[in-house]
C-alpha cells in the first residue's frame, strides 16, 4: 500500500498579501501586487515597476535579535513556516522531529545579503568584510534555520532550480513522505527582490515595464517579484488521526529538462515534464480540469508553454481552463510554483479558480482558455501545475481534491 | 530486491587539485600526493595575509576536452563541471546518440560567484545599462547543471542543490532515489566548487581556515589541526541499476546500498558535540542498507581539520560501532584534496568507488600526533592495502546536515 500524500496548512508572504486568506481574496478578486518599486530607486534602469511584498511585518513573528541574525530569505522563510503551522495545527511537542523535515526551493537565495556585500566590498575593499554577513550569505541556510528554529530533524535541503524550485521542492517533500523517510514536509519556494535580477532580466529585455499580461498579444515580459509560500505536507493517515482539514492530495510529480537553450524554453522538454506528471501519476488527459500555468508573460514562454499544452492534451487543451496568477503575483522566482501550488489547492477546496488578469487582446499564437480578467466557479478534481526554468528545468506537479 | 535493481556506480569524472581525470586522480590519491599549492590570487583582504595556500587545480585547459562551441560564454565553474562530465560519460562509455535521453544530471553548487560578482561589478560601475546582457543567466545557481544537459543532450531531469558541504552527498543521495523511481535513469551526480579570491578572503575573515590559529596545514584528526584549507574542483559519479549496464555493457566500480540523512538542530556553524545528527544518521544507514556494523571494512571520513568536525565524527563512529570502533581503518580524503565544500561528498563517494575496486584504503596525509580524543584506526601518511566488501561514508557538515551512505563490492 503507498503512503499517500496530503496538504495540511498553507503560509504566505507575498505581494498581494500575508497569510492565505488575504492571499486567496485577493487572487480572485483579479487584484494586483503590482506597483512602483520602493525598497530601492530605480532611476536609470530600463524600468520601474515590481512585485514587492508589501503589508508583512517579520517582528509579528520572530524576535528582532533574529531577525537581524539571519538573512532575509531566512526570515520570509521562517515566518511562512510559522503561518503554515499553525494553519496545519500541528502541535510540535507532541510530534517525533526526526520524522519532521525541510525542502525548499530558491532561484538566489540570501541575494540581498550577497549584493550588500559586494556593494561593501567593492566600494571599499574585501578588508571590510563583514563575518556576520558572510556567515548568512549561503543557500543553505535557509533551509537550515526553519529547521533551527523549530527542531525539525528529518531531511533537510535546499534546491536551486530557478523558476521552477518550489515545484522541485514540493517532488522532494513527496518522495520523503511517500518512501517513508518522513510524515511531514515543509516544502515551498522562496526568493527577495533582487537587484541583480531585476537588472539581468531588463538587459535581457523580458521585463515589462507596467504590467504581467500572460498570453495576451501586448504582452512584454515578466515582472520581477519576492516572496515565500509553504505548504505543509504530510502523510494521510497521520493527518486523518490528527482530525486535521485537508486542502488537497498530491498525487505526484514529473521532471524533465530541455537540454536546448540557457533561457529559451523548448516545446519538447515542456510538454515531456506534463507527461512524466501523467505518467508517474497514472492521469489521463481527461482527468485534468484546471492547469496553472508557468505563464510568465514573456512573448517566448506564453507561446511555447501553450504549444506544450497542445501536445500533451491535443483536441482537450481548449476545454481545459489555463490561469497565470503571475499576471497578479508578478514572478517571485523561487517561490513562483510554491504560490501556485498554494493557489491550486485553494482553488481545488473552494472551487473557484483565480484569473489570468490584464489580458487585453487575444493572442491568435495563444488560443486557449485562460480565465481572462474574471475568476471562475469550477469544481476541481484533478489541476496540474506547470514551472518552467532558464536552462530548461522543467517541473510539473499534480494535486487532487481528497 | 532482485540483483538487477541493485544502483551501482560505472562511470567517474574528475577535476580535482590532485589530477585530471580518473587515472591521475587515483594514482595521486593512493600515493598519498598532495594537492596543496600556494595561491597566487591578487586583491585578498588585508586580514587574509596569514592565508597563504589552497588545494587548486592548475593547468586545466578546457580545450583539451571539449570543442570550443561546447564551453562558449561560460566561465571557469561551468567548464570544469562540463569537463567532469565529459569524463564520467566517457569513463562510463555512455552512448550519447542511445542515451541521452534516458540520462539526467544532479549537481551541487554553492553558487556562480565569480560571474555573479563581475555582473555586480559592472552594474555598481557603470549602472545598469552597463551589464552585458549574455553574462546574467550565468550568475544563477542553475547555469552550470543546465549546461551540462544542454553540452550533451541530458534531457531526462536536471536538478541543481544548494547544500553546500553536504551538496555532493545530497546530489549522491537524490540520484540513488531518483533510480529507485525510475529503473532505466542514468544519472550523473556530483558537485563543483570554484575557489576565487573574494571566497577565500571571506572564508579567512570568518576564521575557519588553518593558519589562523596555528601551522597552515591540512591534518584531519591530528593534534595540531587548527582548521580546513579549501579545495576547488568538479566531480561526477555515474550511477544506474544494474540492469541498465548489462543492457548497456558498461563496468561496475561499485554498489550503493544506501544512504541515511539526519540534520542536527543543534545551530549554525557549529559542530554538536553530542554528535547528535552524525550518529543517527550512521545508524539509519546500516538499518536501511541491512548492514551489520561487523560488515564495515572501512570508513570513508569528512574530516577536514575542524578542531570540533573531527571530534564529532570520532564520537560518532566510536557510539556506532563500538568495541570495533578502534580497528577500522578510517580515512579522511580531505588531507589530499582540501575542502571542496560542494564538490566534496562525490569526491568521497569516487575515491570509496576506487577503493573498493582495487582493495585499496587512501591515508590521511600529514598525521603525525595524535589526539588522544581522536584515537581510531586512521591509516596514516600511506595506503593500506585491504579487501574491502563494505564501506562507510560520512558527510558531517557544520550547517547541521549529516549523512551516511554505505557502498560494497558487487
Amino acid at each position: 500500500m503507498e503512503r499517500r500524500v496530503v496538504v495540511t496548512g498553507l503560509g504566505v508572504i507575498s505581494p498581494i498579501g500575508t497569510g492565505k486568506d488575504k492571499f486567496w481574496h485577493n487572487l480572485i478578486q483579479g487584484k494586483s501586487g503590482i506597483d512602483i518599486i520602493k525598497s530601492f530607486d530605480t532611476t536609470g534602469h530600463r524600468t520601474h515597476r515590481g512585485a514587492e511584498v508589501k503589508d508583512f511585518n517579520p517582528e509579528d513573528y520572530l524576535d528582532k535579535e533574529k531577525i537581524t541574525r539571519f538573512g532575509e530569505a531566512s526570515v520570509f522563510a521562517i515566518c511562512a513556516t510559522k503561518m503554515a503551522i499553525e494553519d496545519a495545527k500541528l502541535n510540535l511537542t507532541s510530534l517525533d522531529k526526526e520524522r519532521i523535515g525541510i525542502g525548499l526551493g530558491t532561484t538566489s537565495g540570501e541575494i540581498q545579503v550577497f549584493e550588500n556585500i559586494l556593494e561593501t566590498c567593492l566600494n571599499n575593499s574585501f578588508d571590510s568584510l563583514n563575518k556576520e554577513q558572510f556567515l548568512k550569505q549561503p543557500s543553505c541556510t535557509i533551509s537550515a534555520n526553519v529547521a533551527i528554529e523549530f527542531g525539525f530533524a528529518g531531511p533537510n535541503t535546499i534546491i536551486t532550480t530557478a523558476c521552477s524550485a518550489g515545484n522541485y521542492a514540493i517532488g522532494f517533500g513527496f518522495d520523503k513522505i511517500r518512501n517513508g523517510q518522513a510524515d511531514i514536509m515543509i516544502t515551498g519556494g522562496v526568493d527577495v527582490f533582487s537587484k541583480m535580477g531585476f537588472v539581468g532580466f531588463n538587459r535581457m529585455l523580458a521585463v515589462d515595464p507596467e504590467d504581467c499580461r500572460p498570453f495576451s498579444k501586448n504582452r512584454k515580459g515578466l515582472v520581477v517579484g519576492e516572496g515565500c509560500a509553504t505548504l505543509i505536507l504530510e502523510e494521510l493517515k497521520h493527518a486523518l488521526l490528527r482530525k486535521k482539514d485537508i486542502y488537497a492530495e498530491v498525487l505526484g510529480y514529473g521532471l524533465s529538462c530541455d537540454a536546448f537553450h540557457i533561457t529559451r524554453p523548448h516545446p519538447k522538454g515542456t510538454s515531456q515534464a506534463i507527461l512524466n506528471c501523467l505518467k508517474k501519476t497514472k492521469l489521463k488527459t481527461g482527468d485534468i480540469d484546471y492547469i496553472s500555468a508557468h505563464g510568465t508573460g514573456t512573448s517566448v514562454n506564453d507561446h511555447i508553454e501553450t504549444i506544450a499544452i497542445k501536445k500533451v492534451f491535443n483536441q482537450r487543451a481548449r476545454q481545459i481552463p489555463i490561469s497565470s496568477i503571475k499576471s497578479m503575483v508578478g514572478h517571485a522566482m523561487g517561490a513562483a510554483s510554491s504560490f501556485e501550488a498554494v493557489s491550486c489547492c485553494l482553488a481545488i477546496k473552494h472551487a473557484i479558480i483565480p484569473p489570468t488578469i490584464n489580458f487585453e487582446q487575444p493572442d491568435p499564437d495563444c488560443d486557449l482558455d485562460y480565465v481572462p480578467n474574471n475568476s471562475r466557479k469550477l469544481n476541481i478534481k484533478v489541476a496540474i501545475s506547470n514551472s518552467f526554468a532558464f536552462g530548461g528545468n522543467n517541473a510539473c506537479v499534480a494535486l487532487a481534491k481528497l | 530486491m532482485k540483483h538487477t535493481d541493485r544502483i551501482v556506480i560505472t562511470g567517474l569524472g574528475i577535476i580535482s587539485p590532485i589530477g585530471i581525470g580518473k587515472e591521475e586522480f587515483s594514482r595521486s590519491l593512493f600515493e598519498g600526493k598532495s594537492g596543496l599549492k600556494e595561491i597566487d590570487f591578487k586583491n585578498l583582504s588585508k586580514n587574509s595575509h596569514k592565508n597563504k595556500k589552497a588545494y587548486l587545480v592548475r593547468d586545466f585547459k578546457p580545450e583539451d576536452y571539449l570543442t570550443k562551441d561546447k564551453f562558449y560564454d561560460t566561465d571557469r565553474l561551468i567548464q570544469m563541471s562540463l569537463c567532469a562530465a565529459k569524463l564520467a560519460i566517457d569513463d562510463a562509455k555512455i552512448d550519447l546518440s542511445q542515451e541521452a535521453a534516458n540520462t539526467g544530471v544532479i549537481l551541487a553548487t554553492a553558487g556562480a560567484l565569480n560571474s555573479a560578482v563581475d555582473f555586480f561589478r559592472d552594474f555598481n560601475r557603470g549602472g545598469p545599462h552597463y551589464v552585458e546582457p549574455k553574462q546574467f543567466p550565468n550568475t544563477l545557481d542553475n547555469a552550470v547543471a543546465s549546461r551540462i544537459s544542454i553540452a550533451f543532450g541530458l534531457s531526462l531531469m536536471n536538478e541543481s542543490l544548494g547544500d553546500y558541504f553536504l551538496g555532493g552527498h545530497r546530489a549522491i543521495a537524490e540520484a540513488f532515489d531518483f533510480i529507485k523511481q525510475n529503473k532505466g535513469a542514468i544519472i550523473l551526480a556530483g558537485g563543483v566548487n570554484e575557489i576565487t579570491s573574494e571566497s577565500y578572503s571571506a572564508y579567512s575573515s570568518c576564521g575557519f581556515l588553518a593558519g589562523l590559529n596555528g601551522p597552515e596545514i591540512c591534518v584531519p584528526f591530528d593534534r595540531k589541526r587548527n582548521g580546513f584549507i579549501l579545495g576547488e574542483g568538479a566531480c561526477f559519479v555515474v550511477m544506474e541499476t544494474e540492469e541498465s549496464v548489462l543492457r548497456r555493457g558498461a563496468n561496475i566500480y561499485a554498489q550503493i546500498l544506501g544512504y541515511a540523512e539526519s540534520f542536527d538542530p543543534f545551530g549554525l556553524w557549529r559542530f554538536n558535540p553530542e554528535a547528535t545528527g552524525a550518529k543517527r544518521a550512521i545508524q539509519k544507514v546500516l538499518y536501511n542498507s541491512t548492514v551489520d556494523p561487523e560488515e564495515i571494512d572501512y570508513i570513508s571520513s569528512s574530516a577536514s581539520s575542524h578542531l570540533d568536525g573531527d571530534l564529532m565524527e570520532t564520537k560518532a563512529i566510536k557510539t556506532s560501532f563500538n568495541h570495533r570502533a578502534k580497528t577500522i581503518p578510517v580515512s579522511a580524503i580531505k588531507s589530499i584534496i582540501g575542502e571542496t565544500i560542494s564538490a566534496s561528498g562525490a569526491f568521497q563517494v569516487a575515491s570509496s568507488a576506487l577503493s573498493l575496486k582495487i582493495n585499496t584504503i587512501p591515508p590521511t596525509i600529514n598525521y603525525e600526533q595524535t589526539d588522544p580524543e581522536c584515537d581510531l584506526g586512521y591509516v596514516s601518511n600511506k595506503s593500506g592495502k585491504l579487501s574491502i566488501r563494505r564501506t562507510l561514508v560520512n558527510g558531517f557538515g557544520f550547517t547541521g546536515h549529516n549523512i551516511a551512505m554505505v557502498l560494497g563490492k558487487v
